[in-house]
């Protein structure tokens, strides 16, 4: 979960706050995520030193409240390269099971 | 959208500001799905999002704001420890005053708890009768009692009536058991009686003991005094020249009930006794001592019950259609102490008018208190409001630097409950020892001190103390405007409470001022009552209680004794509050006087050592003497108009209204007949020795103790059914109820001045910090234009001097005219002097000079430097 948040963040750019974070993640996964899927790991990967925020000004819309917007730090690139790696290999070399599929070779 | 907005503005409230993006996002999604898809998906959205997410928001809110409140807890001790002088004066002042309400409130929950410890007291009632004359004119008023024989007649005709406690209160007098005498004073009642309340029996069967007539259970200690060590179960007593009686039980039960009885006799008994059932033939001569307690078998049928038995007036209770009962009502046992107040009560029963008034009494203090707390705090304020700034600028809310005063309010509050509670240690035996709540028998009691719910009732009630007294202040000095007060401007002009309080302030000194005062005149007249001359010489004298024995054999034989110079008899002993008055009247001055009468024989005067100022004493071989003179005091001489003692001499006086006229053939001067307070009662002495209830004994000087070593043997020799009962004449009158009041009250008020002196001070303290706080700069450059510490302490106190004077000037011709009041009852009024009213204004004024010069010298000596460079 906080790898696809991760990627999210990195994708949606400029664009990375609560909301797009989660409807873009819900597009991505077909599910509708509640408030708690996104935002516990978004303040998780934050303590962690993976995300960076910073707040808008606030807007009427929001009754006056700002927006949080997430960048994606120097750390949180080295992670999730690290996990990529990780995947990798363990992606690779997976036999045949007869089950109808198997993912293909790179 | 309204159901939304609420949850939206809730979610603000309770989740830390962190998370207020979380809610614009929401709210975005809100606003963008109601556009694309209608109002009720986004509803539909919002809702489920909120739901899912709810647990994890409350466990974020709990997560924040416990971390917030131990955070201003954190703050408010540091506070506390800095300026603490300052706060130990706050805690000081707040203990003060909450010991005092807790003290209310624990005699009021002592109250309260009168006759809760019984297993059904929420079944059992009273029934209680509204009593006028049959034939309507007098006013009908409430009693507590009903007639006797209403408890079987309930107990018969009504299923609802589980048992009917028949309870009258006749049984009593002096009763024996060889030889020691003791007044005993109880109830005749029947067995429902110990089944329907709890009292235990420590020994004895509670079914059977009252069951047989002439059975009595008595309460331990009256076993005791009956029957010393030995044990009594079993045993018989008597009642003086009167029956026998078996003790078939011993309650041993000190929990706190309203009836008050020492010893219960079977209800048979009053039937069986010849003596007693005359009486008890009629329900009319028991109605004004007799109490009826039902048990019912469902506490909610109260108000059925009780329009049902309103049928028993008639059936049993009526005459030709009439009847002096003109409603039953039922009154749940617990009920009965504290509320309205009926006639006839049983036992000591307090009204609830009280509760209001102990209730009313709390409030003021509590006020009194909470105002001088939010004085002393405001009065920092200029300090303070440094800090606020910079909290301010932090980013703090308001409403966060709100909760912090409040809760270092609520902090300190709680400190001083547990000052308070030390305080309390002593004031509540002072308060049990006061002798009217020691009469009325409501001491407190300690043990109540350690019920958690009492303890959980102080906790609370200083919590709410500390709400209270922190709210002004919390709002005020959360006001500041941080780049205002960061930049050192003085916002003097939101300051301007300044005049209210020193209005409070003088307000509080006059209030101490008189009450000081009062105290001290108190004080004195009290000494002054105890030291007074009576009139009479109460020196080695010994009144000895007939009792019905001979006066004349007992004279002669108490003459033989060498110690004794001289026996008289009278009917009351003189100063002691017995009262027995006469109407006097003569023919010139038909108007009656109202005047105090003792019936003596010849030997009063001299033994009392009351001197004849005109005509002669008592002659008993003169037979007009025995009922046709009297001797009256100067002061009655002086009521019925006559000018000189002399010439009152012969002249004829008509007593109480009768025909029969008595002539005057002596005259004395006056002396106290009943009470210390008049010394100038008219009297009249009557010779009347028939009527003696006592021997007045003179002693030689010096030989009173051992007169009464002998006195015992003498007494012995009469063969009285009753045992010796004696007193000492000056030692009574040490022991006068009366001045014993007077002590009650002399602490009550000294109580009162200490305290609110204490407060004033308190008061008076707040306003010179503030007042050297803000005049800092000024005592700076004075001293360095070359003012002398002297002289600047004198500068600073002027406007002090300026209060006090305007108190001190309200208060003494205050004092004078409230205590004046009082005092003009007492006749015997002890010196004063002027001066004493000016002593309230000394102390006052001594005690507000202490508190002052501790800021006038400390401002006076700081450093102008310091002072001139901040900021």
């Amino acid at each position: 979960m906080e790898e696809l948040i991760l990627l999210s963040v990195w994708k949606l750019q400029k664009e990375a706050y609560g909301l797009e974070i989660r409807n873009h993640l819900s597009e991505l996964s077909g599910q509708d995520l509640s408030v708690g899927a996104v935002y516990v790991p978004l303040k998780r990967l934050k303590k962690r030193g993976y995300l960076e925020s910073w707040d808008s000004e606030p807007t009427e819309e929001r009754g006056g409240r700002s927006k949080r917007f997430f960048k994606l730090t120097q750390k949180g690139v080295n992670a999730l390269q690290k996990v990529r790696m990780v995947q990798e290999s363990a992606w690779s070399d997976l036999p045949d099971l007869g089950f109808g599929w198997v993912p293909a070779k790179e | 959208m309204a159901k939304t907005n609420f949850i939206i503005k809730l979610l603000d409230r309770i989740l830390p500001p962190d998370l207020h993006h979380l809610i614009g996002d929401l709210e975005e999604e809100y606003h963008i799905t109601k556009k694309e898809e209608g109002v009720a998906k986004a509803r539909l959205k919002f809702c489920s999002q909120c739901i899912r997410t709810m647990p994890w928001f409350i466990l974020q809110s709990i997560n924040w704001n416990t971390t917030m409140f131990y955070n201003y807890l954190k703050v408010s001790w540091r506070n506390m420890k800095k300026h603490m002088g300052f706060s130990l004066i706050n805690v000081m002042g707040l203990a003060v005053s909450l010991a005092v309400c807790l003290l209310m409130i624990l005699f009021i929950i002592d109250q309260k708890s009168y006759d809760q410890f019984h297993e059904h007291s929420g079944r059992i009632v009273r029934v209680t009768s509204e009593i006028g004359s049959s034939d309507g004119i007098d006013p009908v008023e409430s009693y507590a009692i009903s007639p006797i024989t209403l408890a079987e007649r309930l107990e018969e005709q009504y299923p609802e009536v589980e048992k009917a406690v028949p309870v009258n209160d006749r049984f009593s007098g002096s009763f024996t058991h060889s030889g020691l005498d003791v007044q005993l004073s109880g109830f005749y009642s029947n067995s429902n009686f110990l089944s329907v309340f709890d009292f235990k029996l420590s020994q004895g069967n509670p079914e059977t003991a009252l069951e047989e007539p002439f059975s009595v259970v008595l309460r331990a200690e009256s076993a005791k005094k009956l029957f010393g060590e030995k044990g009594a179960m079993g045993k018989t007593f008597r009642k003086v020249n009167g029956r026998e009686y078996n003790v078939t039980g011993i309650i041993d039960d000190s929990r706190k009930t309203h009836m008050n009885f020492e010893m219960i006799g079977s209800f048979s008994t009053m039937a069986a006794d010849p003596d007693l059932s005359r009486w008890t033939e009629s329900w009319k001569n028991t109605l004004w001592d007799s109490w009826t307690y039902v048990l019912l078998q469902d506490d909610n049928k109260k108000a059925d019950f009780e329009e049902k038995i309103q049928e028993q007036i008639s059936l049993a209770y009526s005459e030709d259609g009439t009847s002096l009962i003109k409603a039953f009502t039922v009154q749940p046992l617990t009920n009965i102490n504290l509320s309205s107040a009926k006639y006839n009560e049983n036992g000591m029963v307090l009204p609830g008018i009280i509760v209001l008034f102990l209730l009313g009494f709390t409030g003021i203090i509590t006020l009194i208190a909470c105002f001088n707390y939010v004085s002393l705090t405001v009065s920092r304020a200029l300090s303070r409001s440094r800090e606020v700034g910079v909290r301010k600028v932090h980013g703090a809310f308001r409403s966060s630097v709100i909760k912090q005063f409040i809760i270092e309010a609520v902090m300190i509050s709680l400190f001083a409950l547990v000052f308070a509670l030390f305080i309390l240690q002593w004031l509540l035996p002072e308060f049990n020892s006061l002798s009217f709540i020691s009469l009325l028998e409501s001491e407190v009691s300690r043990s109540l001190f350690f019920e958690p719910e009492v303890l959980t009732a102080f906790v609370l009630f200083s919590v709410l103390v500390g709400l209270v007294a922190g709210f002004y202040p919390s709002l005020y000095l959360s006001s500041f405007n941080p780049a205002q007060v960061l930049k050192g401007i003085s916002t003097a002009g939101k300051i301007s409470g300044q005049t209210l309080k020193k209005i409070i302030t003088v307000g509080q000194f006059s209030f101490s001022i008189i009450f000081i005062t009062s105290s001290l005149i108190l004080f004195l007249q009290f000494k002054h009552l105890t030291q007074t001359d009576c009139g009479f010489d109460e020196e080695a004298v010994v009144n000895v209680s007939l009792n019905g024995a001979d006066y004349e054999i007992l004279r002669g034989k108490l003459m033989q004794d060498p110690n004794v110079e001289n026996v008289a008899s009278a009917n009351v002993v003189p100063a002691m509050g017995a009262i027995y008055t006469m109407e006097v009247s003569t023919e010139s001055h038909p108007e009656v006087v109202e005047s105090q009468s003792i019936n003596v024989d010849e030997n009063y005067l001299s033994t009392m050592g009351i001197d004849l100022v005109a005509g002669r004493n008592f002659n008993s071989e003169m037979r007009t003497d025995t009922n046709k003179a009297v001797i009256i005091t100067t002061e009655l001489v002086k009521g019925v108009g006559i000018a000189s003692p002399a010439d009152a001499l012969d002249q004829k006086v008509k007593l109480d209204g009768s025909e029969k006229e008595y002539r005057v053939i002596g005259v004395v001067n006056n002396f106290i007949s009943v009470d210390p307070v008049s010394s100038d009662d008219p009297t009249v002495l009557l010779f009347a020795p028939e009527k003696a209830r006592m021997a007045v004994v003179k002693t030689k000087p010096g030989k009173t103790v051992a007169f009464i070593g002998g006195l015992e043997d003498v007494w012995e020799s009469l063969n009285s059914p009753y045992s010796l009962e004696y007193t000492i004449l000056d030692q009574e009158l040490r022991e006068n109820p009366s001045l014993v009041i007077f002590i009650d009250f002399v602490k009550v008020i000294g109580l009162i001045a200490a305290f609110s002196i204490f407060i004033s001070c308190l008061g008076l303290l707040g306003l010179a910090i503030y007042s050297a706080e803000s005049r800092i700069k000024e005592i700076g450059i004075r001293k360095v234009l070359g003012a002398s510490v002297n002289q600047l302490v004198l500068t600073l106190s002027k406007e002090y001097i300026w209060m006090i004077s305007i108190a001190v000037i309200i208060s003494i011709p205050a004092g004078w005219f409230i205590n004046s009041i009082w005092l003009d009852y007492i006749s015997n009024k002890a010196d004063f002097g002027p001066m004493i009213y000016a002593s309230g204004a000394v102390i006052a004024i001594l005690l507000a000079t202490v508190t002052i010069s501790t800021q006038t010298y400390r401002s006076a000596r700081s450093s102008p430097i310091q002072n001139l460079r901040s900021e």
